[in-house]
């Protein structure tokens, strides 16, 4: 037959032609430029697939280029077309609309169609920053990964920004102006708007301002602070108040209290040998999360436990997180019995000689819980570094990090315990806040609140403090005062703009120009990737406008502060270097030199309040930051929405998660509708029981229940289905039980049922392992007895091997010219922390749709890449957990492959297992025999589902196609999918390298995974370089395959988890045995 | 039917008697007066003939007419006219021979010889007569038969178009029980017909010994279609996933060493096959689908699938004779005997 | 119809009633389609159009909105579906096995069934063969599953038991379909000669092929029908074989069992007896064909299931055997805790959601049939009808259990799941039923339910050496079936 065989990839043969005698004397430089901007390749697509050495040698015997390429071969060009066909359908994916395309005429610079561009820019998180890297397709921003150069992010993201991106395409933005006009919003446009506010700023020009005020969210941004400061000259009257539902006040705080100076600290984990993560999730929610994690990772990951020394975690927590799932040792405490646990601690550390000067004194009489002690000892022994007892190399390489959620004496307590540590000023730094006038968020709004009433005009500038503002304020209430002129500056018509009487629509993070400056100091410029789409403001701009700034537009202000930074002289050349790099290299700042003031931090410690001890009629509720709703501004946010929650699985609601223990006294079941009452506040939301969380503490998740947050968050009954209770999604507002004073925790709350039942889904529906090999752990101490446990405990086929000859998948002969790559992911168990970062990322790059509650229920939900969660230990109770991501495992001998009766998956030479969409039939056999259940299917019309639930073929919003990556497929309803190893990443940067006339390197390609993955837990590469990470990866002794006595030689492996207990604690661990339910 | 068997014995007995012994002249004026009523019958056939002769020769006039047609249908008219006064004669001929059959009988049981020998005379006379008479007319049949051959050729020479002509097809004879048949059959096989048939209900075992069956060659053309499915199955899987774009499938071979995978659709395509080879080498030998036979003409056959049985022996066959065939049937008593015919063209 | 004398020695007699004639066979076979529709069949083709529709209505919306609107999902991605389609296949087999097997065997008693189960058979495969076909997520690609030669090159895979079941379903489907029309070509005939209004002659006419009953042909038909048989034993074998190895050869836990060819053919058997005798009770009542259908005949029939029924237990026990003798933790998790329910508590404190399915099917698979041990039940009208359906029912739970409580729970607890079923699964598959008893009732009214020349031949004067003469009643036994007939002196 003609038709070549699919691994017998084509070598160069064939006379190509030369279009011009130009073309053929061009200079080579020239050949370069051009070639970049034409097809990846003149030697067709599959040229493109294999390795260039054999380019190499022939250009090394002197011979033209081009006269040497092969035409472009028939399934070249078809894969070309199809290639450009796909991106072009991309719009009209499932049904195809008549639609009008029109050509650029004159094409904006940079821009080659097909090649997508990246830009540096920055978000914030909180008092940090965190640097990212935005990928943009023809204009439009599809991708968030993290900026490499920046360093809270070292490459990495938060699960946050991994979403952002859904959020600038968000169908429920707000599109426009609008003005209360009785009960209703109207729309206006921007000219009346800017006219209005205009008046409306003049007419305090009079008093100085004295009927002014603005009500901001927390700013790192040196242009935001330099324009407030206008403002305050402008209106010296006016009054400037700062709120935020989740911030990072207690933090600041506690530095001030225990140093006299208002700092920020920076928690270097990888240069700790000790953590004690004291109700603080900083591996998840927290701030400087993703810098945290990949100290983290680089410290669980170990390959070598002679030579490389491991970090060990302690978690004291209430509620299961991340951060307490990646303990070696985690203590369930109740947020309010925290404060006295570190009392406890500190006292502990004392009797080890740890100098804690007069808080010694203050901290004597703390008195542990029954279960503490043992606890305490071997913590406080680990800390101080006694020896034969620690793990601690070094004084000052243990530390203690509070949770934001606490109250700034215990921060001030840890900080001087940290000091005492020798931590401060090693692994623990301070740095000055950005805005050392940042106000306490809850005082500040409660003085707000109060003097509402004096008040002629309030702007809002972002945040929802109608929805999220401490209940006991009457927030809401306050905004609708007669004679008050509220502005709103918003990215939806939420709670807030309900109630204001102006909104302004807030422009996406990625669409207006500011610049942040991360704790450290470093300065980076947020720089938009597209223009606004809906002419939105930046607060920044509307801070400007308020402040009289002629020309308000950010460029220019922040332009204008960097050149106040950097000089004139060298702005032009700074600004560029900034703009490309992300972040202004040597910012960052030295850390603060700090000292205790111990009689203050004793002071302080001494006015904890003496608490009642919970029970069945005294429980308490916690305040927990949503890892994916935030404090509830991601509320429409689809894939926010779906993500589980990382350790309950819980999706779509929130619930008042507590133990079983607790559960089971107050008589309720998974699922029961409870009256969750604080004093009078009262709220209603279903039960769910999470083995490991304290007793008589309710877990309460920030953000749900929003009622106008858009089309997929509002709390609501699904459209058109009526009222019936298992239909509705989108949780519960708790913050009607959220006070200034009871802020992060409040006691005294009691809980009654109410009869009523609620649907929750969990996205996992099995916790245990059940005495399977699946996610292997083991303690340092048996890794290093056994190194190959591993592989011990699962069953290697590779001795027997089948029966018939295996793919050859190692490098190609030279006579052919082409090595083969065989690539491959390994997975590190240590290093993952579940934060499902990687699920989302992953949803990003590969148009994964979300299929919304009911279907998540009926066990639909489409991550290519889950993360399974096992409790594992002896104590049902405080379970330890084992995150696993599960993608497809790309095994050799697949058994997916071998039912589908149309070939359409199958191998590719160099051992990926593709999935040919337009082949599938969708007989779901492959999935049925896939023992890892990777593959999912569209049963439905995914992508219009949620908006056409009933398939009246409704039109997909517009926006929201703008978000899909033109690389990927959007999948039709009827095939099957899965992880593809970004096989679109693979194939760009074979595509880059040969343009670049070089081999590929390792690195060269990330997953969408791998490089969301704060921990580096993912490493992905090609197995045949034997120098690359995944080889050396893959050549660990505690590498194993998932189910490996199913013979489908997965090509994904994984490092098997090591845990790192205390020997002298004597925990619930085993990992042989498993918690049963 | 068994009844009817066991009454036909009766006059086979006596006919061998007659051989034997010298025939009373009651006895000889009794088969006087059958011959006679044999040639009045043949008379009538022939008369009948003759008229259809003559009929049809007019129709071949009427669609094509011509000076032959023309002439031939007056000859054939003619003809018929003189067979017809030909069966009128033996038809009163035979009466005579069995009015005088029947006084000679009288007579006899009176035991009047004399009387009964005149009578056995006339008888004999009459019979003679009759036989001539018959002879005439078969003799004007034939000239009948001959002019409407000659119209007929005319007619086909004319390139004809118009009603169908008929002409005898086969002789069917009935049946009424399985063993009657199979006796029958025997008998025609062992006369040496070829174009014959047995027309039965269901399958009457031993019936292929009975007409002399070879053995159906069904199993052999069934035997090659498997092979060719078995062939084709390793064939096509070889080409498809080994030849023509082999992929790389769970890490297996594609080649021979996927045999065990091709096994099952190897066996589906021989049996597919094998189905379908048997299905038309049934329609084969059986000369099937064909909904036009001549002996769907007779009315009685329609019973051939309730709960009657027959014989067919073709016109086309060898050593097919009217008469001669005729006598063959009706030597094995059937209890119904027609001369079918089909039409022409 | 070589077999289709009594086999003497077995003591197999007549299963008529003495004295039938050939006239009364096909008087009253055919009297069924030439009379009016009894008032019991308008009763049953009513609703049965009415099924039909719903399963029309159903498949519309199916393909319009998606297989999502069955209750599948991950890891469920089969339930209904290819429970249904396994389930229909299986009652087909019946049929075969009646036609092909029995005949094979010599088993004289199958005419009076014969024709109704091949019909049986071919309405059955085309009920199975709805499912697989709208089960695919895009079925107006599933001609991609034929070896059609197309520009792209792209060949079906050959490895996939999906494929085989392509090759097994559809030739089993045109061996069914030929091998019913040519045991109804005779019967067609009779009906064409006894037609008294032109159309019906031209209909039946057609259709017969002109068929004389010739003996010529008799000998290569009979030939031929035993060809058909010969080739349709082991097809009938293959099909749920190769139904089987869809799940046999697969990787996951309860569906990776050896035994599951034998256990498939065993329990197709089994299940479609049992639905060949409740359509038969029901016929019969109707067209009051008690004298087609004798006591004889059902007692038999109730024989097979029994034995089938104690072979499919047989299986069910062997599974868990080797699940516990295997020592693998997968399977024995599937058995003990999947499917018996057994140790396992959910977080929700339940057992196992699915346990229930398991005992369902136990309970009408192995223990309803072991009342056909006693003659009476054996012989009692009312209580065969109730445990045909019951083994019905039980059936349809074995492919269930064998599906679904495979699957819901298999290597990795991380992505157990649940199922539930929807409106539109039950709406489908009670709408086949629709499907089936439509065809099946026209059926009945137009095409002769029994083979009239096959229960001919069966009559004790059918065949020379039969007959009953006195004098030579004594031959007949010495001759034997193949000898020729007695020579009349």
């Amino acid at each position: 037959m003609s038709r070549r065989k699919p691994n017998e990839l084509p070598v160069g043969k064939g006379r190509a032609m030369w279009r011009s005698l130009e073309d053929k004397l061009a200079a080579p430089e020239d050949k370069q430029a051009r070639a970049e901007t034409e097809a990846p390749s003149a030697g067709g697509f599959l040229d493109g697939l294999v390795g260039t050495s054999a380019l190499l040698k022939k250009r090394s015997a002197g011979e033209d280029r081009l006269a040497d390429q092969p035409k472009l071969s028939r399934r070249g060009f078809l894969a070309t077309s199809g290639t450009a066909a796909a991106a072009l359908s991309l719009q009209a994916c499932i049904r195809r609309p008549v639609e009008n395309i029109l050509p650029y005429v004159e094409g904006p610079e940079y821009l080659q169609p097909g090649i997508p561009l990246h830009f540096a820019t920055v978000t914030q998180r909180g008092n940090d920053a965190l640097g990212l890297v935005v990928t943009s397709h023809e204009g439009r921003p599809t991708k968030i990964e993290g900026n490499p150069e920046h360093p809270s992010s070292l490459g990495a993201t938060d699960l946050l920004a991994q979403q952002a991106i859904w959020d600038l395409y968000d169908p429920d933005r707000s599109q426009g102006p609008a003005q209360r006009e009785g009960d209703t919003l109207v729309d206006k446009t921007f000219a009346e708007l800017d006219e209005a506010l205009r008046a409306l700023v003049s007419a305090h020009e009079r008093d100085g301002g004295a009927g002014l005020r603005v009500l901001m969210q927390p700013t790192n941004s040196p242009s935001v602070l330099r324009v407030r400061r206008l403002l305050q000259q402008r209106f010296p009257q006016a009054k400037i108040h700062t709120y935020a539902p989740i911030n990072d006040d207690a933090q600041r705080e506690g530095a001030r209290l225990a140093f006299g100076q208002p700092a920020m600290p920076v928690f270097d984990v990888a240069q700790a040998d000790v953590v004690l993560a004291l109700d603080s999730d900083f591996l998840g929610t927290e701030p400087g999360s993703v810098r945290a994690g990949r100290g983290y990772g680089a410290r669980r990951s170990l390959t070598q436990p002679e030579r490389q020394h491991m970090l060990r975690l302690y978690s004291v927590e209430g509620a299961f997180t991340v951060t307490g799932a990646s303990a070696d040792h985690r203590l369930r405490v109740a947020a309010q019995d925290v404060e006295r646990f570190l009392g406890c601690l500190a006292k502990a550390l004392g009797e080890r000689g740890v100098e804690l000067g007069a808080v010694s004194a203050a901290v004597a009489g703390a008195r542990a819980d029954e279960g503490w002690s043992a606890f305490i000892a071997a913590l406080a022994d680990d800390l101080a570094g006694v020896p034969e007892r620690s793990n601690r190399t070094q004084p000052g390489r243990s530390f203690i990090v509070p949770g934001l959620r606490q109250p700034a004496r215990v921060h001030a307590l840890a900080a001087a315990i940290n000091h005492a540590l020798g931590a401060v000023g090693g692994a623990v730094r301070y740095h000055s806040p950005s805005d050392p006038d940042q106000p306490v968020s809850t005082a500040s709004i409660r003085e707000l609140a109060s003097e509402l009433g004096s008040v002629r005009t309030l702007f809002i500038l972002g945040g929802n403090p109608a929805f999220d503002a401490p209940a006991d304020l009457g927030f809401a209430e306050l905004l609708g005062r007669d004679g008050l002129t509220t502005v709103h500056l918003s990215s939806h018509r939420d709670e807030t703009s309900q109630r204001c009487t102006w909104h302004v629509p807030l422009a996406h993070e990625l669409e207006t120009w500011g610049d942040q400056r991360s704790v450290d100091g470093t300065i980076s410029i947020q720089q938009p990737l597209i223009a606004p789409l809906f002419g939105g403001r930046s607060p920044l701009e509307l801070l400007a406008m308020v402040a009289g700034e002629r020309n308000w537009r950010g460029h220019h202000l922040v332009r204008r502060t960097f050149r106040d930074r950097v000089g004139a002289a060298a702005l032009e050349r700074e600004w560029r270097r900034v703009l490309h790099a992300g972040a202004v290299p040597g910012t960052s700042e030295a850390p603060l030199p700090v000292s205790v003031q111990a009689e203050a931090v004793a002071l302080a410690v001494r006015e904890a309040p003496e608490r009642a001890a919970l029970g069945r009629d005294n429980l308490e509720v916690q305040f927990l930051t949503d890892a994916a709703l935030f404090d509830g501004r991601h509320a429409n946010n689809l894939w926010a929405l779906e993500a589980p929650d990382p350790i309950s699985k819980l999706a779509w609601d929130n619930a008042a998660i507590m133990s079983r223990r607790t559960r089971d006294e107050l008589g309720l079941r998974n699922g029961d509708m409870i009256r969750l009452s604080v004093g009078d506040r009262r709220v209603e939301l279903p039960v769910a029981a999470v083995p490991g969380h304290a007793d008589y503490s309710i877990s309460l998740m920030l953000g749900w229940g929003r009622t106008a947050a858009g089309r997929y968050g509002n709390q609501q009954t699904w459209p058109g289905v009526g009222p019936e209770p298992s239909w509705t999604a989108g949780g519960f507002d708790v913050y009607p039980l959220r006070t200034v004073d009871g802020f992060g925790f409040a006691s005294g709350a009691r809980a009654e049922k109410t009869g009523a039942k609620y649907d929750l889904v969990f996205t996992q529906e099995h916790g245990y392992m059940e005495g399977r090999p699946i996610a292997i752990d083991a303690t340092l101490e048996q890794y290093k007895a056994e190194p190959e446990f591993a592989s011990y405990r699962t069953v290697e086929m590779d001795a027997i091997g089948p029966l018939w000859t295996q793919v050859d998948y190692s490098p190609r002969e030279v006579a052919t010219g082409r090595p083969l790559h065989k690539w491959g992911m390994v997975i590190d168990l240590s290093a993952c922390t579940g934060c499902n970062t990687c699920t989302i990322a992953c949803q990003a790059e590969n148009n994964i749709p979300a299929v919304g509650k009911q279907e998540v229920k009926r066990g639909r939900e489409m991550a290519w890449l889950r993360i399974d969660r096992y409790f594992v230990g002896d104590d049902v109770d405080a379970p330890e957990i084992a995150m696993q991501p599960i993608g497809c495992q790309h095994c050799e001998e697949a058994p997916c492959e071998n039912v589908c009766p149309v070939n359409a998956t199958a191998h590719s030479p160099e051992g990926l297992n593709d999935m040919a969409y337009n082949r599938c039939i969708g007989t779901r056999y492959c999935a049925n025999n896939c023992p890892y259940k990777v593959r999912r299917f569209n049963y439905l019309d995914w992508h219009n589902h949620l908006d056409d639930p009933w398939g009246f073929h409704g039109e997909f919003p517009e926006l929201r196609k703008m978000q899909f990556n033109p690389n990927v497929t959007v999948r039709m309803r009827g095939v099957i999918e899965k992880c593809s190893y970004c096989v679109q990443r693979i194939q760009a940067a074979k595509f880059a390298s040969r343009r670049e006339q070089r081999p590929l390197r390792d690195g060269d390609i990330i997953t969408a995974c791998q490089a969301a993955c704060p921990t580096g837990a993912i490493v992905f590469g090609d197995l045949n370089d034997s120098d690359s990470r995944v080889s050396r990866a893959d050549a660990t002794n505690r590498r194993y395959k998932l189910l490996a006595e199913v013979g489908a030689q997965p090509r994904t492996t994984f490092l098997a988890k090591i845990r790192h207990p205390n020997p002298h604690l004597a925990s619930g661990h085993g990992h042989d045995g498993e918690a049963h339910g | 039917m068994a009844d009817d068997t066991k009454d036909d014995d009766k006059p086979r007995k006596k006919s061998t008697l007659l051989g034997v012994g010298a025939p009373s002249a009651e006895e000889i004026a009794a088969d006087a007066a059958a011959k006679a009523e044999a040639a009045a019958d043949d008379a009538k056939a022939s008369e009948r003939l003759a008229e259809r002769a003559a009929r049809e020769a007019a129709d071949d006039e009427k669609h094509v007419p011509s000076k032959v047609t023309k002439a031939a249908a007056g000859e054939a008219e003619a003809a018929a006219d003189e067979a017809e006064v030909d069966a009128v004669k033996a038809r009163t001929s035979a009466e005579v021979a069995k009015d005088a059959a029947k006084k000679a009988a009288k007579a006899a049981a009176k035991g009047d010889e004399a009387a009964a020998a005149a009578e056995s005379k006339k008888a004999l006379e009459a019979s003679e007569r009759a036989a001539e008479a018959s002879k005439a007319a078969k003799a004007a049949s034939a000239q009948a038969i001959e002019a409407q051959k000659k119209a007929d050729a005319a007619r086909i020479s004319h390139v004809g178009e118009g009603e169908p002509e008929k002409r005898p097809a086969l002789y069917l004879a009935e049946y009424e029980s399985p063993e009657a048949l199979a006796e029958a059959a025997k008998k025609v096989r062992d006369a040496g017909y070829e174009k014959w048939d047995c027309h039965t209900p269901y399958p009457v075992h031993g019936l292929d010994d009975a007409m002399g069956l070879p053995p159906t060659k069904l199993g052999f053309v069934s035997f090659i279609a498997g092979m060719v499915g078995l062939v084709s199955a390793v064939l096509m899987i070889q080409y498809m996933n080994n030849w023509d774009y082999p992929i790389i499938i769970g890490g297996k071979p594609t080649g021979i060493g996927a045999f065990p995978s091709m096994v099952p659709i190897m066996f589906e395509l021989t049996i597919l096959l094998t189905g379908f080879g048997t299905l038309f080498g049934i329609l084969h030998f059986a000369k099937l689908p064909r909904h036009h036979h001549p002996i769907f003409e007779s009315d009685r056959f329609e019973a051939a699938t309730d709960d009657k049985f027959f014989i067919s022996i073709e016109v086309g066959d060898q050593k097919f004779d009217m008469k001669k065939t005729r006598a063959l049937l009706e030597s094995t008593e059937p209890s119904y005997l027609e001369l079918v015919e089909e039409e022409i063209g | 119809m070589s077999a289709a004398a009594p086999i003497t020695e077995l003591g197999e007699r007549s299963l008529l009633p003495e004295g039938t004639t050939f006239n009364d066979v096909t008087e009253a076979v055919c009297r069924v389609t030439e009379t009016k529709a009894p008032r019991g069949w308008w009763i049953l083709f009513l609703p049965s159009v009415g099924l039909l529709g719903l399963m029309v209505a159903c498949i519309g919306y199916l393909v319009t909105m998606g297989v999502g609107v069955w209750g599948n999902n991950s890891p469920n991605y089969w339930a209904w579906d290819i429970t249904n389609f396994v389930w229909w296949i299986g009652i087909g087999h019946a049929g075969t096995l009646i036609s092909a097997i029995l005949f094979l065997f010599r088993q004289n008693w199958r005419t009076s069934i014969n024709r109704f189960a091949e019909a049986m058979t071919v309405f059955a495969v085309l009920c199975a063969s709805i499912f697989p076909a709208l089960h695919t997520g895009r079925p107006w690609f599933d001609y991609y599953l034929f070896p059609i030669p197309n520009q792209m090159a792209m060949w079906p895979n050959f490895k996939s038991p999906l494929m085989w079941d392509v090759f097994a379903v559809n030739t089993y489907l045109t061996i069914s379909v030929i091998f019913w029309y040519v045991g109804l070509i005779p019967d067609l005939a009779t009906l064409r000669d006894r037609s008294k209004s032109l159309l019906r002659k031209r209909i039946y006419g057609a259709l017969a092929l002109g068929w004389r009953g010739s003996h010529r042909h008799w000998q290569h038909y009979e030939r031929g029908y035993l060809i058909f048989a010969a080739i349709s034993t082991p097809l009938v074998l293959s099909v749920h074989s190769v139904v089987s190895f869809d799940f046999a050869t697969s990787v996951m836990p309860g569906w990776h069992t050896t035994i599951f060819p034998p256990y498939f053919v065993a329990g197709a058997v089994f299940s479609g007896f049992a639905l060949v005798l409740t359509l038969m009770l029901i016929v019969r009542a109707v067209f009051g064909l008690h004298n087609l259908v004798t006591l004889k005949h059902l007692d038999l029939m109730n024989k097979f299931m029994l034995a089938t029924g104690i072979m499919v237990g047989y299986a069910y026990a062997l599974e868990f055997f080797i699940a516990w003798y295997s020592g693998n933790p997968y399977e024995s998790w599937v058995f003990f805790h999947n499917r018996l329910g057994f140790g396992y508590l959910d977080e929700m404190g339940n057992w196992g959601p699915l346990w229930w399915s398991y005992w369902a099917m136990v309970s009408c698979n192995v223990i309803s049939p072991q009342l056909f041990w006693f003659k009476r039940i054996r012989t009692s009208i009312p209580a065969m009808f109730v445990i045909t359906i019951f083994i019905n029912i039980g059936m349809w739970f074995e492919r269930f259990v064998i599906i679904v409580t495979s699957l819901y729970r298999d290597f990795l607890p991380g992505s157990w799941g649940s199922f539930e079923a929807t409106w539109v699964d039950i709406a489908l598959y009670l709408g086949t039923f629709g499907l089936f008893m439509t065809l099946f009732l026209l059926f009945v009214r137009w095409i002769p339910m029994f083979a009239i020349a096959e229960i001919k031949a069966t009559l004790p004067h059918a065949h020379p050496h039969a007959e009953h003469h006195d004098d030579e009643h004594e031959h007949a036994h010495d001759h034997g079936a193949e000898v020729a007939p007695a020579p009349a002196e």
